[in-house]
Protein backbone atom coordinates (compact mmCIF):
# COMPACT_ATOMS: atom_id res chain seq x y z
CA UNK A 1 0.00 0.00 0.00
CA UNK A 2 1.98 3.82 -1.12
CA UNK A 3 1.68 5.90 1.85
CA UNK A 4 -0.82 8.33 1.74
CA UNK A 5 -0.07 12.16 1.14
CA UNK A 6 -1.13 13.54 4.71
CA UNK A 7 -1.69 11.02 7.57
CA UNK A 8 -1.21 10.79 11.48
CA UNK A 9 -1.46 8.09 14.07
CA UNK A 10 -1.39 8.30 17.45
CA UNK A 11 -2.05 5.70 19.98
CA UNK A 12 -1.07 6.07 23.44
CA UNK A 13 -2.67 2.65 24.41
CA UNK A 14 -0.71 0.01 25.91
CA UNK A 15 -1.91 -3.28 25.57
CA UNK A 16 -1.15 -6.28 28.13
CA UNK A 17 -3.17 -9.72 27.05
CA UNK A 18 -2.73 -13.08 28.72
CA UNK A 19 -2.39 -15.22 31.26
CA UNK A 20 -1.53 -13.06 34.67
CA UNK A 21 -1.86 -10.64 32.80
CA UNK A 22 -3.16 -8.30 35.83
CA UNK A 23 -0.16 -8.54 37.61
CA UNK A 24 1.58 -6.71 35.27
CA UNK A 25 -0.92 -3.31 36.32
CA UNK A 26 0.95 -2.71 39.97
CA UNK A 27 4.29 -2.27 37.60
CA UNK A 28 3.27 0.06 35.20
CA UNK A 29 1.32 2.44 37.86
CA UNK A 30 4.54 2.59 39.55
CA UNK A 31 6.49 3.42 36.07
CA UNK A 32 3.77 6.25 36.06
CA UNK A 33 4.74 7.43 39.54
CA UNK A 34 1.01 6.44 40.53
CA UNK A 35 0.60 4.14 43.68
CA UNK A 36 -3.03 4.60 44.85
CA UNK A 37 -5.05 3.47 42.16
CA UNK A 38 -9.31 4.06 42.44
CA UNK A 39 -11.17 1.03 41.17
CA UNK A 40 -14.58 1.76 39.40
CA UNK A 41 -16.68 -1.25 38.23
CA UNK A 42 -20.22 -1.52 36.58
CA UNK A 43 -22.83 -3.93 38.15
CA UNK A 44 -21.68 -7.05 36.08
CA UNK A 45 -18.56 -6.44 37.62
CA UNK A 46 -19.70 -6.31 41.00
CA UNK A 47 -22.35 -9.33 41.00
CA UNK A 48 -19.27 -11.72 39.45
CA UNK A 49 -17.02 -10.13 42.12
CA UNK A 50 -14.48 -9.35 39.60
CA UNK A 51 -12.68 -6.52 41.84
CA UNK A 52 -11.00 -9.42 43.51
CA UNK A 53 -8.35 -10.62 40.78
CA UNK A 54 -7.33 -7.29 41.07
CA UNK A 55 -7.00 -6.98 44.36
CA UNK A 56 -5.21 -10.06 44.56
CA UNK A 57 -2.77 -8.70 41.92
CA UNK A 58 -1.74 -5.62 44.01
CA UNK A 59 -0.78 -8.39 46.97
CA UNK A 60 2.60 -7.84 48.07
CA UNK A 61 2.61 -4.22 46.56
CA UNK A 62 2.98 -0.73 47.82
CA UNK A 63 -0.04 0.20 46.44
CA UNK A 64 -3.13 1.46 48.49
CA UNK A 65 -6.58 0.72 46.62
CA UNK A 66 -9.56 2.79 46.35
CA UNK A 67 -12.75 1.08 45.31
CA UNK A 68 -16.14 2.30 44.22
CA UNK A 69 -18.28 -0.31 42.79
CA UNK A 70 -21.53 -1.12 41.22
CA UNK A 71 -21.39 2.12 39.70
CA UNK A 72 -24.84 2.27 37.53
CA UNK A 73 -24.83 2.63 33.89
CA UNK A 74 -25.97 6.05 33.49
CA UNK A 75 -23.79 8.54 35.57
CA UNK A 76 -25.31 11.88 36.79
CA UNK A 77 -23.37 14.65 37.08
CA UNK A 78 -23.48 14.46 40.29
CA UNK A 79 -22.21 10.73 40.67
CA UNK A 80 -19.27 12.21 38.41
CA UNK A 81 -18.81 15.10 40.95
CA UNK A 82 -18.82 12.81 43.93
CA UNK A 83 -16.12 10.83 42.54
CA UNK A 84 -13.84 13.91 41.45
CA UNK A 85 -13.96 14.74 45.27
CA UNK A 86 -13.20 11.24 46.74
CA UNK A 87 -10.20 11.16 43.68
CA UNK A 88 -9.21 14.68 45.27
CA UNK A 89 -9.21 14.29 49.04
CA UNK A 90 -8.12 10.35 49.08
CA UNK A 91 -5.14 11.84 47.44
CA UNK A 92 -5.51 8.94 44.57
CA UNK A 93 -3.48 9.19 41.31
CA UNK A 94 -4.90 6.95 38.73
CA UNK A 95 -8.12 5.21 37.43
CA UNK A 96 -8.69 1.79 37.03
CA UNK A 97 -12.08 0.76 35.26
CA UNK A 98 -13.49 -2.81 35.35
CA UNK A 99 -16.71 -2.17 33.06
CA UNK A 100 -17.55 -0.82 29.96
CA UNK A 101 -19.88 1.11 27.47
CA UNK A 102 -20.91 3.59 29.86
CA UNK A 103 -18.82 3.31 32.93
CA UNK A 104 -15.27 3.86 30.50
CA UNK A 105 -17.35 7.39 29.36
CA UNK A 106 -18.08 8.37 32.97
CA UNK A 107 -14.45 7.43 33.95
CA UNK A 108 -12.95 9.23 31.07
CA UNK A 109 -15.01 12.36 31.83
CA UNK A 110 -13.71 11.76 35.30
CA UNK A 111 -10.50 11.31 34.47
CA UNK A 112 -10.79 14.76 32.51
CA UNK A 113 -11.86 16.72 35.68
CA UNK A 114 -9.18 15.64 37.64
CA UNK A 115 -6.69 16.32 35.45
CA UNK A 116 -7.84 19.46 34.79
CA UNK A 117 -8.49 20.70 37.93
CA UNK A 118 -12.14 21.50 37.09
CA UNK A 119 -14.85 20.97 39.66
CA UNK A 120 -17.71 21.26 37.34
CA UNK A 121 -18.00 17.89 34.66
CA UNK A 122 -20.42 20.33 31.99
CA UNK A 123 -17.33 22.83 32.29
CA UNK A 124 -14.75 20.24 31.02
CA UNK A 125 -17.35 18.55 28.46
CA UNK A 126 -18.06 22.20 27.23
CA UNK A 127 -14.70 23.26 26.64
CA UNK A 128 -12.13 20.72 25.39
CA UNK A 129 -9.78 23.65 24.86
CA UNK A 130 -8.81 23.72 28.28
CA UNK A 131 -8.06 19.88 27.93
CA UNK A 132 -4.80 18.81 29.77
CA UNK A 133 -2.20 17.55 27.18
CA UNK A 134 -1.19 14.65 29.39
CA UNK A 135 -4.27 13.24 31.67
CA UNK A 136 -3.86 10.98 34.82
CA UNK A 137 -2.96 7.41 34.67
CA UNK A 138 -5.93 5.51 33.45
CA UNK A 139 -6.57 1.27 32.85
CA UNK A 140 -8.96 -0.17 31.56
CA UNK A 141 -9.45 -3.98 32.64
CA UNK A 142 -11.79 -5.27 29.50
CA UNK A 143 -14.62 -7.11 29.79
CA UNK A 144 -15.47 -10.05 27.04
CA UNK A 145 -18.69 -7.69 26.44
CA UNK A 146 -17.88 -4.54 25.55
CA UNK A 147 -19.15 -1.84 23.29
CA UNK A 148 -15.69 -1.26 21.36
CA UNK A 149 -15.52 2.17 22.03
CA UNK A 150 -13.63 1.73 25.70
CA UNK A 151 -9.69 2.20 24.31
CA UNK A 152 -11.36 4.74 22.00
CA UNK A 153 -10.31 8.50 22.03
CA UNK A 154 -14.03 8.98 22.32
CA UNK A 155 -16.85 9.69 25.19
CA UNK A 156 -20.70 10.32 25.01
CA UNK A 157 -21.68 11.65 28.03
CA UNK A 158 -24.60 14.28 29.27
CA UNK A 159 -25.51 14.82 25.46
CA UNK A 160 -21.83 16.17 24.65
CA UNK A 161 -19.79 13.83 22.37
CA UNK A 162 -15.85 14.50 23.26
CA UNK A 163 -12.90 13.16 20.62
CA UNK A 164 -9.56 13.34 21.95
CA UNK A 165 -6.76 10.92 21.93
CA UNK A 166 -5.66 12.21 25.57
CA UNK A 167 -8.83 10.18 26.47
CA UNK A 168 -7.60 6.73 25.62
CA UNK A 169 -6.59 4.93 28.48
CA UNK A 170 -2.95 5.04 28.88
CA UNK A 171 -3.27 0.67 29.71
CA UNK A 172 -5.51 -1.87 28.97
CA UNK A 173 -5.40 -5.26 30.65
CA UNK A 174 -6.93 -8.70 29.39
CA UNK A 175 -7.05 -11.34 31.82
CA UNK A 176 -9.26 -14.24 31.69
CA UNK A 177 -10.33 -13.40 35.62
CA UNK A 178 -11.86 -10.38 34.46
CA UNK A 179 -13.50 -11.15 31.67
CA UNK A 180 -17.10 -11.94 33.26
CA UNK A 181 -19.55 -14.04 32.17
CA UNK A 182 -21.88 -12.18 29.21
CA UNK A 183 -24.95 -13.99 27.27
CA UNK A 184 -24.04 -15.18 24.36
CA UNK A 185 -26.30 -12.22 22.36
CA UNK A 186 -23.80 -10.06 24.36
CA UNK A 187 -20.83 -11.35 23.33
CA UNK A 188 -21.80 -11.69 19.52
CA UNK A 189 -23.35 -7.71 19.90
CA UNK A 190 -19.41 -7.15 20.87
CA UNK A 191 -18.27 -9.22 17.71
CA UNK A 192 -19.72 -7.93 15.51
CA UNK A 193 -19.63 -4.66 16.84
CA UNK A 194 -16.05 -4.94 16.52
CA UNK A 195 -16.21 -6.26 13.19
CA UNK A 196 -18.05 -3.30 11.59
CA UNK A 197 -15.86 -0.66 12.94
CA UNK A 198 -12.95 -2.52 12.47
CA UNK A 199 -13.73 -3.06 8.80
CA UNK A 200 -14.99 0.40 8.11
CA UNK A 201 -12.09 1.68 9.52
CA UNK A 202 -10.04 -0.58 6.78
CA UNK A 203 -12.61 0.35 4.30
CA UNK A 204 -13.70 3.86 4.08
CA UNK A 205 -11.52 7.30 3.29
CA UNK A 206 -9.12 8.46 3.92
CA UNK A 207 -6.67 5.36 4.58
CA UNK A 208 -3.96 5.32 7.04
CA UNK A 209 -2.17 2.44 6.73
CA UNK A 210 -1.52 1.88 10.81
CA UNK A 211 -4.41 2.60 11.60
CA UNK A 212 -5.68 -0.39 8.94
CA UNK A 213 -3.53 -2.82 10.86
CA UNK A 214 -5.40 -2.52 14.33
CA UNK A 215 -9.04 -2.63 11.81
CA UNK A 216 -7.34 -5.75 10.72
CA UNK A 217 -6.65 -7.57 13.44
CA UNK A 218 -10.04 -6.15 15.03
CA UNK A 219 -11.70 -8.04 11.96
CA UNK A 220 -9.44 -11.38 12.24
CA UNK A 221 -9.97 -11.77 15.89
CA UNK A 222 -13.87 -10.51 15.83
CA UNK A 223 -14.39 -13.31 13.14
CA UNK A 224 -12.70 -15.99 14.82
CA UNK A 225 -14.27 -15.49 18.06
CA UNK A 226 -17.83 -14.81 16.60
CA UNK A 227 -17.42 -18.73 14.78
CA UNK A 228 -16.55 -19.90 18.37
CA UNK A 229 -19.09 -18.11 20.09
CA UNK A 230 -21.64 -19.89 18.63
CA UNK A 231 -20.25 -23.01 19.47
CA UNK A 232 -18.96 -22.72 22.99
CA UNK A 233 -20.30 -19.47 24.29
CA UNK A 234 -18.74 -19.81 27.66
CA UNK A 235 -15.10 -21.22 26.40
CA UNK A 236 -11.93 -18.65 27.73
CA UNK A 237 -10.11 -18.44 24.19
CA UNK A 238 -13.19 -16.71 22.35
CA UNK A 239 -14.13 -14.41 25.52
CA UNK A 240 -10.37 -13.61 24.53
CA UNK A 241 -10.50 -12.93 21.45
CA UNK A 242 -13.54 -10.80 21.71
CA UNK A 243 -12.30 -8.54 24.17
CA UNK A 244 -8.86 -8.11 21.68
CA UNK A 245 -11.01 -7.27 19.08
CA UNK A 246 -13.39 -4.71 20.88
CA UNK A 247 -9.58 -3.03 22.05
CA UNK A 248 -8.39 -3.29 18.48
CA UNK A 249 -11.42 -1.65 17.50
CA UNK A 250 -10.84 0.97 19.79
CA UNK A 251 -7.43 1.94 18.81
CA UNK A 252 -8.43 1.72 15.21
CA UNK A 253 -11.19 4.14 16.15
CA UNK A 254 -8.87 6.60 18.31
CA UNK A 255 -10.06 10.30 17.70
CA UNK A 256 -11.50 10.11 14.63
CA UNK A 257 -14.72 11.30 13.80
CA UNK A 258 -17.90 8.65 13.20
CA UNK A 259 -17.70 7.15 10.31
CA UNK A 260 -20.45 7.07 7.91
CA UNK A 261 -21.74 3.47 8.86
CA UNK A 262 -21.25 4.78 12.45
CA UNK A 263 -23.69 7.55 11.64
CA UNK A 264 -26.48 5.52 10.05
CA UNK A 265 -26.41 2.23 12.65
CA UNK A 266 -26.60 5.30 15.59
CA UNK A 267 -30.05 6.81 13.40
CA UNK A 268 -31.02 3.31 12.56
CA UNK A 269 -31.09 1.85 16.37
CA UNK A 270 -32.39 5.08 17.62
CA UNK A 271 -35.57 3.86 15.90
CA UNK A 272 -35.75 1.40 18.48
CA UNK A 273 -36.28 -2.05 15.82
CA UNK A 274 -33.21 -2.77 16.44
CA UNK A 275 -29.89 -2.47 18.40
CA UNK A 276 -27.11 -0.59 17.58
CA UNK A 277 -24.79 -3.85 16.93
CA UNK A 278 -27.23 -5.55 14.86
CA UNK A 279 -27.99 -2.56 13.01
CA UNK A 280 -23.69 -2.64 12.13
CA UNK A 281 -24.72 -6.30 11.34
CA UNK A 282 -26.98 -5.64 9.26
CA UNK A 283 -25.21 -2.72 7.07
CA UNK A 284 -22.06 -4.17 6.84
CA UNK A 285 -22.11 -6.16 3.51
CA UNK A 286 -24.41 -3.91 2.21
CA UNK A 287 -22.34 -1.04 2.86
CA UNK A 288 -18.97 -2.72 1.84
CA UNK A 289 -20.66 -3.55 -1.80
CA UNK A 290 -22.27 -0.18 -2.40
CA UNK A 291 -19.28 2.02 -0.71
CA UNK A 292 -16.92 0.58 -2.99
CA UNK A 293 -19.25 1.90 -6.09
CA UNK A 294 -20.00 5.08 -4.87
CA UNK A 295 -17.77 5.99 -1.92
CA UNK A 296 -14.69 5.00 -2.75
CA UNK A 297 -14.09 2.23 -0.22
CA UNK A 298 -12.18 -0.88 -0.45
CA UNK A 299 -13.49 -3.48 0.44
CA UNK A 300 -10.81 -5.62 -0.94
CA UNK A 301 -8.38 -4.70 1.43
CA UNK A 302 -10.60 -6.65 3.97
CA UNK A 303 -10.74 -10.23 2.41
CA UNK A 304 -7.88 -11.76 3.66
CA UNK A 305 -8.51 -10.52 7.26
CA UNK A 306 -12.33 -12.09 6.13
CA UNK A 307 -11.46 -15.64 4.55
CA UNK A 308 -7.47 -15.49 5.15
CA UNK A 309 -4.71 -15.83 2.83
CA UNK A 310 -4.85 -18.61 0.82
CA UNK A 311 -8.42 -18.19 -0.73
CA UNK A 312 -7.77 -14.35 -0.78
CA UNK A 313 -4.99 -15.18 -3.19
CA UNK A 314 -6.45 -17.17 -5.26
CA UNK A 315 -9.14 -14.43 -5.60
CA UNK A 316 -8.49 -12.18 -8.46
CA UNK A 317 -8.41 -8.67 -7.92
CA UNK A 318 -11.28 -7.37 -9.80
CA UNK A 319 -13.22 -9.85 -7.87
CA UNK A 320 -11.86 -9.80 -4.46
CA UNK A 321 -14.29 -6.62 -3.35
CA UNK A 322 -17.21 -8.36 -4.47
CA UNK A 323 -15.82 -11.51 -2.65
CA UNK A 324 -15.56 -9.72 0.85
CA UNK A 325 -19.18 -8.26 0.81
CA UNK A 326 -19.89 -11.98 -0.25
CA UNK A 327 -18.08 -13.26 3.01
CA UNK A 328 -19.64 -10.42 5.17
CA UNK A 329 -23.13 -11.66 3.90
CA UNK A 330 -22.66 -15.02 4.77
CA UNK A 331 -21.12 -14.70 8.21
CA UNK A 332 -24.06 -12.55 9.00
CA UNK A 333 -26.62 -15.13 7.40
CA UNK A 334 -24.77 -17.96 9.68
CA UNK A 335 -25.18 -15.97 12.80
CA UNK A 336 -28.77 -15.39 12.00
CA UNK A 337 -28.87 -19.57 11.30
CA UNK A 338 -27.08 -19.95 15.20
CA UNK A 339 -29.06 -17.74 16.81
CA UNK A 340 -32.32 -18.63 16.14
CA UNK A 341 -32.70 -15.58 13.99
CA UNK A 342 -32.29 -12.99 17.01
CA UNK A 343 -29.35 -11.63 15.12
CA UNK A 344 -31.05 -10.08 12.00
CA UNK A 345 -29.75 -10.31 8.38
CA UNK A 346 -31.22 -7.91 6.37
CA UNK A 347 -33.21 -4.65 7.30
CA UNK A 348 -36.39 -6.88 6.77
CA UNK A 349 -35.30 -9.25 9.63
CA UNK A 350 -35.43 -6.45 12.06
CA UNK A 351 -38.89 -5.04 10.96
CA UNK A 352 -38.39 -2.07 9.52
CA UNK A 353 -40.64 -0.08 7.65
CA UNK A 354 -40.53 1.68 4.37
CA UNK A 355 -41.11 5.21 5.90
CA UNK A 356 -39.06 4.54 8.78
CA UNK A 357 -35.85 3.94 6.33
CA UNK A 358 -36.89 6.97 4.38
CA UNK A 359 -37.02 9.02 7.12
CA UNK A 360 -33.64 7.59 8.72
CA UNK A 361 -32.28 7.89 5.04
CA UNK A 362 -33.42 12.07 4.93
CA UNK A 363 -31.95 12.73 8.57
CA UNK A 364 -28.99 10.93 7.21
CA UNK A 365 -28.27 12.65 4.11
CA UNK A 366 -29.32 16.41 5.78
CA UNK A 367 -26.55 15.59 8.35
CA UNK A 368 -24.15 15.07 5.79
CA UNK A 369 -23.57 16.89 2.92
CA UNK A 370 -21.16 14.72 1.19
CA UNK A 371 -23.74 11.68 0.18
CA UNK A 372 -25.49 12.23 -3.22
CA UNK A 373 -29.52 12.33 -2.68
CA UNK A 374 -30.58 9.09 -2.80
CA UNK A 375 -27.44 7.10 -1.86
CA UNK A 376 -28.67 6.21 1.67
CA UNK A 377 -32.39 5.10 0.25
CA UNK A 378 -30.19 2.81 -2.43
CA UNK A 379 -28.58 1.48 0.29
CA UNK A 380 -31.15 0.60 2.40
CA UNK A 381 -32.50 -1.06 -0.41
CA UNK A 382 -29.23 -3.44 -0.75
CA UNK A 383 -29.38 -4.08 2.95
CA UNK A 384 -33.49 -4.31 2.60
CA UNK A 385 -32.67 -7.94 1.60
CA UNK A 386 -34.79 -8.32 -1.49
CA UNK A 387 -34.22 -5.19 -3.92
CA UNK A 388 -31.06 -5.30 -5.55
CA UNK A 389 -28.86 -2.15 -5.45
CA UNK A 390 -30.20 -0.74 -8.70
CA UNK A 391 -26.41 0.52 -9.53
CA UNK A 392 -25.58 -3.05 -10.14
CA UNK A 393 -28.13 -3.38 -13.12
CA UNK B 1 -27.27 8.29 44.73
CA UNK B 2 -24.08 8.12 46.98
CA UNK B 3 -21.27 6.20 45.65
CA UNK B 4 -19.88 3.70 48.72
CA UNK B 5 -16.60 4.00 48.88
CA UNK B 6 -14.13 1.83 50.32
CA UNK B 7 -9.91 1.30 51.13
CA UNK B 8 -8.07 -1.09 51.55
CA UNK B 9 -4.42 -1.98 51.76
CA UNK B 10 -4.10 -5.37 49.30
CA UNK B 11 -1.93 -7.51 51.87
CA UNK B 12 0.64 -9.77 51.52
CA UNK B 13 1.17 -13.53 50.68
CA UNK B 14 4.10 -14.88 52.88
CA UNK B 15 3.72 -18.47 52.24
CA UNK B 16 4.74 -18.01 48.11
CA UNK B 17 7.00 -15.56 49.48
CA UNK B 18 8.81 -17.42 51.95
CA UNK B 19 8.48 -20.77 49.32
CA UNK B 20 10.33 -18.12 46.76
CA UNK B 21 13.19 -17.09 49.64
CA UNK B 22 13.77 -20.73 50.00
CA UNK B 23 13.83 -21.15 46.38
CA UNK B 24 16.61 -18.48 45.79
CA UNK B 25 18.80 -18.99 48.53
CA UNK B 26 19.31 -22.73 47.62
CA UNK B 27 20.07 -21.82 44.27
CA UNK B 28 22.23 -19.14 45.10
CA UNK B 29 24.65 -22.13 47.53
CA UNK B 30 24.40 -23.99 44.48
CA UNK B 31 25.39 -21.32 41.68
CA UNK B 32 28.14 -21.15 44.13
CA UNK B 33 28.88 -24.34 44.23
CA UNK B 34 28.35 -25.03 40.40
CA UNK B 35 31.45 -22.38 40.04
CA UNK B 36 33.95 -24.92 41.58
CA UNK B 37 32.47 -27.70 39.82
CA UNK B 38 31.26 -27.29 36.40
CA UNK B 39 34.02 -26.63 33.74
CA UNK B 40 31.53 -24.90 31.68
CA UNK B 41 29.79 -22.32 34.02
CA UNK B 42 33.76 -21.85 35.22
CA UNK B 43 34.16 -20.78 31.76
CA UNK B 44 31.41 -17.83 31.95
CA UNK B 45 32.24 -16.72 35.11
CA UNK B 46 36.24 -16.49 34.07
CA UNK B 47 34.06 -13.88 30.97
CA UNK B 48 32.66 -11.90 33.83
CA UNK B 49 34.19 -8.93 35.49
CA UNK B 50 36.56 -8.94 38.23
CA UNK B 51 33.44 -8.16 41.40
CA UNK B 52 30.88 -8.23 39.41
CA UNK B 53 27.78 -9.12 41.50
CA UNK B 54 24.35 -9.97 40.44
CA UNK B 55 20.82 -10.31 41.92
CA UNK B 56 18.02 -12.53 40.96
CA UNK B 57 14.68 -12.02 42.82
CA UNK B 58 11.36 -10.07 42.79
CA UNK B 59 11.11 -6.16 42.20
CA UNK B 60 10.80 -3.83 45.07
CA UNK B 61 10.53 -6.07 48.02
CA UNK B 62 12.46 -8.72 47.19
CA UNK B 63 13.46 -12.20 48.03
CA UNK B 64 16.85 -11.61 46.14
CA UNK B 65 19.41 -13.87 45.24
CA UNK B 66 22.80 -11.93 45.57
CA UNK B 67 26.12 -13.43 43.64
CA UNK B 68 29.39 -11.98 43.45
CA UNK B 69 32.49 -13.06 41.45
CA UNK B 70 35.20 -13.15 43.96
CA UNK B 71 39.43 -12.42 42.94
CA UNK B 72 39.96 -16.39 42.30
CA UNK B 73 37.10 -16.88 39.61
CA UNK B 74 34.26 -18.65 41.37
CA UNK B 75 31.50 -17.43 42.80
CA UNK B 76 30.25 -16.73 46.29
CA UNK B 77 26.26 -16.13 47.39
CA UNK B 78 26.12 -13.17 49.42
CA UNK B 79 22.45 -13.11 50.85
CA UNK B 80 18.94 -12.54 50.34
CA UNK B 81 19.15 -8.79 50.40
CA UNK B 82 20.20 -6.47 48.05
CA UNK B 83 22.47 -4.05 50.95
CA UNK B 84 24.36 -0.47 49.99
CA UNK B 85 26.84 -2.74 47.91
CA UNK B 86 25.96 -1.97 43.96
CA UNK B 87 24.87 -4.56 41.72
CA UNK B 88 26.21 -4.42 38.12
CA UNK B 89 23.36 -6.63 36.88
CA UNK B 90 19.69 -7.09 38.32
CA UNK B 91 17.24 -9.27 37.07
CA UNK B 92 14.34 -8.59 38.66
CA UNK B 93 10.64 -10.07 38.24
CA UNK B 94 8.07 -7.64 37.89
CA UNK B 95 5.81 -9.48 40.61
CA UNK B 96 6.00 -12.18 42.98
CA UNK B 97 3.21 -14.10 41.25
CA UNK B 98 5.58 -13.80 38.42
CA UNK B 99 8.75 -15.58 40.61
CA UNK B 100 6.62 -17.80 41.70
CA UNK B 101 5.48 -18.71 37.73
CA UNK B 102 9.19 -19.52 36.93
CA UNK B 103 10.26 -21.14 40.61
CA UNK B 104 7.51 -23.57 40.24
CA UNK B 105 8.59 -24.35 37.01
CA UNK B 106 5.34 -23.49 34.87
CA UNK B 107 7.09 -20.95 33.16
CA UNK B 108 11.30 -21.06 32.03
CA UNK B 109 13.14 -18.10 31.66
CA UNK B 110 12.85 -17.46 28.14
CA UNK B 111 8.98 -17.52 28.44
CA UNK B 112 8.89 -15.30 31.21
CA UNK B 113 11.05 -12.67 29.66
CA UNK B 114 9.22 -13.20 26.41
CA UNK B 115 5.66 -11.92 28.42
CA UNK B 116 7.10 -9.47 30.10
CA UNK B 117 7.40 -10.46 33.57
CA UNK B 118 10.85 -10.17 33.96
CA UNK B 119 13.18 -6.72 33.91
CA UNK B 120 16.68 -6.75 33.31
CA UNK B 121 19.10 -3.84 34.84
CA UNK B 122 22.75 -4.02 33.26
CA UNK B 123 24.78 -5.60 30.43
CA UNK B 124 22.49 -8.07 28.21
CA UNK B 125 25.29 -9.50 27.63
CA UNK B 126 26.24 -10.30 31.13
CA UNK B 127 22.42 -11.39 31.51
CA UNK B 128 22.58 -13.94 28.89
CA UNK B 129 25.80 -15.35 30.97
CA UNK B 130 23.81 -15.56 34.04
CA UNK B 131 20.71 -17.21 32.38
CA UNK B 132 23.26 -19.79 30.73
CA UNK B 133 24.70 -20.28 34.11
CA UNK B 134 21.30 -20.63 35.96
CA UNK B 135 19.76 -22.83 33.41
CA UNK B 136 22.63 -25.23 33.59
CA UNK B 137 22.79 -25.04 37.50
CA UNK B 138 18.78 -26.11 37.18
CA UNK B 139 19.90 -29.13 34.76
CA UNK B 140 21.90 -30.10 38.08
CA UNK B 141 19.36 -29.56 40.45
CA UNK B 142 16.43 -30.90 39.65
CA UNK B 143 14.72 -34.09 38.21
CA UNK B 144 14.72 -34.58 34.15
CA UNK B 145 11.23 -34.10 34.01
CA UNK B 146 11.29 -30.58 36.10
CA UNK B 147 14.42 -29.47 34.42
CA UNK B 148 12.71 -30.04 30.59
CA UNK B 149 10.41 -27.16 32.48
CA UNK B 150 12.77 -25.06 33.60
CA UNK B 151 15.24 -24.37 30.69
CA UNK B 152 14.15 -23.55 27.32
CA UNK B 153 16.64 -27.25 25.76
CA UNK B 154 17.56 -30.07 28.17
CA UNK B 155 21.36 -30.49 26.96
CA UNK B 156 22.72 -34.19 26.97
CA UNK B 157 25.20 -34.80 29.21
CA UNK B 158 27.26 -38.40 30.15
CA UNK B 159 25.36 -39.50 32.66
CA UNK B 160 27.94 -40.51 34.15
CA UNK B 161 29.31 -37.06 34.55
CA UNK B 162 25.63 -35.82 35.41
CA UNK B 163 25.33 -37.50 38.44
CA UNK B 164 29.11 -37.10 39.80
CA UNK B 165 28.48 -33.71 39.80
CA UNK B 166 25.15 -33.33 40.84
CA UNK B 167 26.23 -35.36 43.96
CA UNK B 168 29.03 -32.94 44.21
CA UNK B 169 26.59 -29.74 43.71
CA UNK B 170 24.21 -30.60 46.19
CA UNK B 171 26.54 -31.59 48.75
CA UNK B 172 28.63 -28.37 48.22
CA UNK B 173 25.34 -26.21 48.15
CA UNK B 174 23.66 -28.45 51.53
CA UNK B 175 27.27 -27.78 53.39
CA UNK B 176 28.11 -24.06 52.03
CA UNK B 177 31.45 -23.86 50.67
Amino acid sequence: MPLPDRMQFNCPVKLICGRRALEHIPYELATRNACRPLLLSDENAHRENRSRAFVDALRETDHTLGLVEALPAKASREIVSELAAIYRDRDHDALVVMGAGPLMDMAKILNLVVSTGQDDPGAVTSDMAGMASRLKPMVLIAPAAASAYEASGRASIHGADLRAVGLMPDLVCIDERTLGAPGQEALMATGITALALGAETVMARPKNPLGDIYGVNAVQMAVAALHAVERLPDAVTPRMHLAGAAVMAGCALADRAPGRMERIARRLAATGRTSYSEALGILLPAAADFGERHWDWSPADLLRALVGLDRAASTPPAQQAMSTASALKTLVNDLFCHTAGRIPRVLDDAGFTREELDSVAASVETEDRAIAPGAIARLFQAAWGVVPDPARQ
Amino acid sequence: MNVTYREIKPGKKPVKRAYLAVMLWFMGRAVQAASRVDRAIMDEVADLPDDFVFALGVAERGPWMVVGRRSDGALSYRGRAIGDDPVDLKLAFKHLEAGFLTFTFRENTPVATARDRLNVDGEVAHACAVVRIIDRVQVYLLPKPLARLAVKRYPRWPLLRKCVHRTRIYWRALLGY
